[in-house]
């Protein structure tokens, strides 16, 4: 890398600080209010570090709410989704990229083509095949719309690690004495982990964050995931600003956590060495 | 161990036809070389035996049994990779082990076998690395290695020492061949190198545009190349081949190359060389039979005066490139007489040395019997 000159630094630097001010202050002030007492909330002039640190807010989203069965609706829904997509994804894209058969180059085209579609303009005809097949108001329902919304995406990035991969190791896997599945689950597989995992946590978090599906096709308050239970406590009479900001706090713990990780797949470079190259 | 028959095996893609119905024989415990240049179809047909690419028509058999049909993972093959692949998430002692996890061998016969291969190639002490922590040179090692460990009927190599350089090359050349000379295993082998086929085979088949051109031992191959294509790719530097007009007169047939060179024809080849008589034809006579070297006293000897053009002196001899008629063509010099360009030499061959070429088939014309024996010379 170039050596960059005083000003190009300074300036650079005052980039990075504005994004990141752009970016991270709402995260920032949504955590430390989740800490604040009530009273402190609304003080005037505000402040940005809480004087009288607390966890009651936390605490009576606890008592008060259902946060924790939404917490858990959230993450079998989540986890559900991402099994069922990843399940279809992985062998869909191994074959996207290993067959050749007539118009397959169209089909993964159009696959793609579906996922530019906001959610909003197929949420109605999606809830009506939902109510005749009978799975509104259930979790089922909430897994497949996830999984039909990720599924493109998924196969796409799939693709790409497949085709990542050289033929020649599946090749020399079924010289050695394994079948075209046997190759796969040791070879290609394990090879193609990175993207499997980035795959399956980028549809846990579309899962995780999704609001306008659970909103449309949940209306039990025991199914509710955590977007829309917590979008509820807004129209309750008064609205507790201070477990808001908790709830949010706690949701989007899982999230950092899981981003942290998947960076780390994100940019794979395991694959190497394998072949000349 | 088995012998392995190729019987009208044919392959198209789509509607083009890329190997057209070849015919094959290699014996039990044979090191067949495939050979020819790229395109020609030999790793088609490498791949096709393996079962990694699908016959359009005729058979492959092994040991009499017909295998086309069968998944590579039932036909008992090992398969070494122009890129290696080896499997990058495994360490050498897993990828060597791999067919004999997917076989369902104890872990004690796998260990024993791995050592043993591993043993054999001088890589006991890479055993617990990773792909991508070894040199190219140990790649192809462990590559071979995991072949070795699944004691197959038949090796498949796919231009395997395509990847590295001219010094590991030759000395794994001469490691397959002594792997080759302990085991004694069937062994396909495909290259485009003819050095390599000429140093390894015990039959070399000589592909060219998806027909086998010639099937022969190295020495066969290169004394009595059945056509144009299998003189010039046998052989290094390739053979010359001078235009020329066959003649005949009271002394005999002779060659009339232009340039006032002329070349007398053996007698003992009269009768095949006949028909061609007042006909253009091609002569070929290979680089190291054409001397620039005094010495050089044979009874049959032609002789050429040439112009040299340029010298690539090699240590021992030199390669010496002449023009004639806007054509270059090689020779071989003595390096005592260190020739410089532009200097006239008078470059000679013995005329059993020569080949009569009919350029219409491209069929190289040889008499009935063999030639006597060719003469060593020291150059």
């Amino acid at each position: 890398m170039s050596r960059r000159s005083g000003w190009q630094r300074l300036g650079l630097g005052l980039a990075v600080a504005v994004l990141l001010t752009f970016a991270a202050f709402p995260l920032l002030w949504m955590g430390l209010t989740a800490l604040k007492p009530s009273a402190e909330i609304f003080a005037w002039p505000p402040r940005l570090l809480p004087e009288a640190p607390t966890l009651s807010n936390i605490g009576r989203l606890f008592e008060q709410t259902h946060f924790v069965t939404y917490f858990k609706n959230s993450v079998i829904v989540s986890s559900a989704a991402v099994l069922l997509t990843l399940l279809l994804a992985v062998p869909g894209a191994y074959g996207l990229t290993r067959y050749r058969f007539f118009g397959r180059e169209m089909i993964a085209a159009t696959v793609l083509f579906t996922y530019m579609f906001a959610p909003i303009m197929i949420i109605i005809p999606f809830y009506i095949v939902m109510r005749t097949l009978g799975l509104a108001n259930t979790h089922m329902a909430l897994v497949l719309a996830y999984c039909a919304f990720s599924l493109p995406f998924a196969l796409w990035m799939l693709r790409t690690f497949f085709q990542s991969i050289p033929i020649d190791l599946e090749e020399a896997a079924m010289t050695d004495g394994a079948s075209r599945f046997r190759a796969v689950i040791h070879v290609v597989i394990p090879m193609a982990l990175p993207g499997i995992i980035a795959t399956g946590i980028l549809t846990f978090i579309l899962a995780w964050n999704d609001y306008i599906f659970a909103r449309i096709l949940i209306s039990s308050d025991n199914l509710k995931t955590l977007p829309v239970g917590i979008a509820d406590l807004y129209n309750a009479s008064v609205v507790d600003w201070g477990m808001i900001m908790a709830s949010g706090l706690l949701v989007i713990i899982p999230v950092v956590i899981v981003f942290s990780y998947v960076q780390k797949f994100l940019v794979a470079g395991w694959g190497s060495g394998g072949v000349k190259g | 161990m088995a012998e392995v028959k190729l019987v009208g095996l044919e392959k198209k893609f789509g509607d083009v036809s890329v190997i057209h119905r070849i015919n094959l024989d290699i014996a039990d415990g044979e090191f067949a070389v495939l050979v020819g240049p790229s395109g020609c179809g030999k790793t088609t047909t490498l791949r096709m035996i393996a079962g990694l690419e699908e016959t359009t028509g005729g058979s492959i058999l092994f040991d009499g049994k017909s295998v086309e049909r069968l998944e590579p993972k039932d036909r008992d093959i090992a398969m070494v990779f122009q890129s290696y692949a080896l499997y990058p998430h495994m360490s050498v002692r897993d990828n060597m082990a791999f067919s004999l996890r997917m076989k369902g061998v104890s872990s004690a016969e796998k260990k024993r076998l791995v050592g043993v291969a591993a043993e054999m190639l001088g890589i006991t002490d890479l055993l617990d690395r990773k792909p991508k922590q070894l040199s190219g040179g140990q790649r192809q090692r462990v590559a071979m290695g995991r072949a070795l460990v699944r004691e197959p009927k038949v090796f498949l190599f796919d231009e395997p020492l395509s990847n590295l350089d001219a010094a590991l090359r030759a000395q794994m050349r001469i490691e397959i061949k002594r792997i080759h000379q302990r085991l004694r295993t069937t062994i396909i082998y495909v290259t485009h190198d003819q050095v390599e086929a000429m140093t390894l085979a015990d039959k070399i088949v000589v592909m060219n545009g998806g027909n086998i051109e010639q099937v022969g031992d190295p020495l066969t191959l290169y004394r009595r190349p059945v056509s144009r294509f299998v003189a010039g790719f046998i052989g290094s530097p390739k053979m010359n081949f001078f235009p020329a007009k066959l003649l005949s007169d009271e002394s005999g047939l002779h060659a009339d190359l232009g340039d006032g060179i002329r070349i007398e024809m053996p007698r003992e080849r009269d009768a095949a060389y006949r028909p061609y008589a007042g006909r253009s034809v091609e002569i070929g006579i290979r680089p190291e039979h054409l001397l620039d070297d005094a010495r050089l006293i044979d009874s049959g000897a032609i002789a050429m005066d040439v112009t040299i053009d340029v010298v690539e002196p090699l240590g021992s001899t030199s390669l010496i490139t002449f023009v004639l008629g806007g054509t270059s063509y090689t020779a071989i010099g003595d390096i005592a007489l260190m020739r410089r360009p532009g200097a006239k030499v008078r470059l000679k061959a013995a005329a059993k040395d020569i080949y009569l070429i009919d350029p219409e088939s491209g069929r190289v014309v040889h008499s009935a019997e063999p030639d006597s024996p060719i003469v060593r010379l020291a150059v």
